[in-house]
């Protein structure tokens, strides 16, 4: 082989090293994710389901009694479907759509909104005399 | 002019150090400037962290939480955002250069303005008015300004009532 092929060669060599140290330091500082986006919309996300189950709505009660006396007496829904849809409503910026969902015992009892793609949920527990109520808060950007 | 061998060879090692000083340097270049938006972005990701703590801890205040909820008790919202200015130093220390708002989200206010000791205790609050400004150092110039906010219980006691609003952190740097 003569001198200058060997050179050539060992160019090439360099060549090849940076392009691979170069692909290497793209895939690290492109391959981070920031979870803190979605960290800090699942707290805000929990404490507004946790503030809305304390909100006084009609009849001076509250969201989580009301959501209990609809479980048990369905003529109750109503009142308690129109207080939180109003809460949510306000709280909630123009550009968010939500899914309220209440189940007791895997039985749904009562389901808000629209959104049905992927979001943040937040779910929130209450109990009265033996019955199970979980209620679920997603919220998506549209 | 012709040049020899061993010129041509000087120039050809000259044109290689230039090469590898100007990759050298470009490749300085870029790892400053990496390493600065990375501490920048550090410096950006605590600053959100700390304010995240301080929200929270707020929150938990004796001066305005409830005594034994989870929640905001707005009568001692409404008198802590008179104690906090006549005793801002204190609070500045405490705060640093920050504004603290709470606003009422639900039932919405017919009015939109800033409420005050004077709206409380008129008939129609809190129809009255929309937000309290419970800590105000606002700095006069600044280079940045971070809002952080979360959804929170306000009881009113003189109702029995419980609303639903945000407490609004604005922190300037």
């Amino acid at each position: 082989m003569k001198k200058g092929q060997t050179e050539a060669i060992g160019l090439m060599a360099i060549v090849v090293l940076i392009l691979v140290i170069g692909v290497i330091f793209l895939k690290f500082s492109l391959g981070k994710t920031d979870l803190k986006p979605d960290l800090r919309l699942n707290i805000e996300n929990t404490n507004l389901l946790r503030a809305m189950m304390k909100t006084t709505i009609n009849e001076d009660k509250q969201v989580s009694e009301a959501l209990l006396d609809c479980n048990f007496d369905s003529a109750q829904c109503d009142p308690a479907k129109t207080g939180i849809k109003g809460i949510l409503d306000s709280v909630l910026k123009k550009n968010e759509t939500y899914k309220f969902t209440v189940t007791a015992d895997n039985r749904e009892i009562m389901s808000l909104g629209t959104c049905e793609g992927p979001g943040i949920v937040a779910s929130h527990q209450l109990s009265k005399e033996g019955t199970f109520l979980e209620a679920k808060l997603k919220a998506c950007n549209e | 002019m012709r040049y020899t061998r061993a010129q041509m060879q000087l120039n050809e090692t000259i044109l290689v150090m230039f090469v590898v000083v100007l990759m050298l340097i470009i490749g300085m270049i870029g790892y400053y400037r990496y390493s600065a938006q990375s501490l920048k972005n550090a410096g950006e990701d605590l600053a959100e962290e700390e304010i995240s703590v301080l929200l929270a801890s707020v929150t938990e205040m004796p001066e305005i939480s409830c005594s034994n909820d989870k929640c905001l008790d707005m009568a001692k919202i409404a008198a802590f955002s008179k104690v906090s200015r006549e005793e801002i130093q204190h609070y500045k220390r405490v705060f640093g250069s920050k504004r603290i708002l709470v606003e009422v989200l639900y039932p919405e206010a017919s009015d939109q303005s800033e409420c005050n000791l004077q709206k409380y205790n008129q008939v129609n609050y809190p129809e009255n008015c929309k937000y309290w400004v419970i800590f105000d150092n606002k700095k006069s110039s600044f280079d940045s300004k971070i809002i952080v906010s979360s959804p929170i219980s306000i009881y009113y006691p003189e109702m029995d009532r419980f609303l639903i609003g945000k407490i609004i952190l604005e922190v300037y740097r």
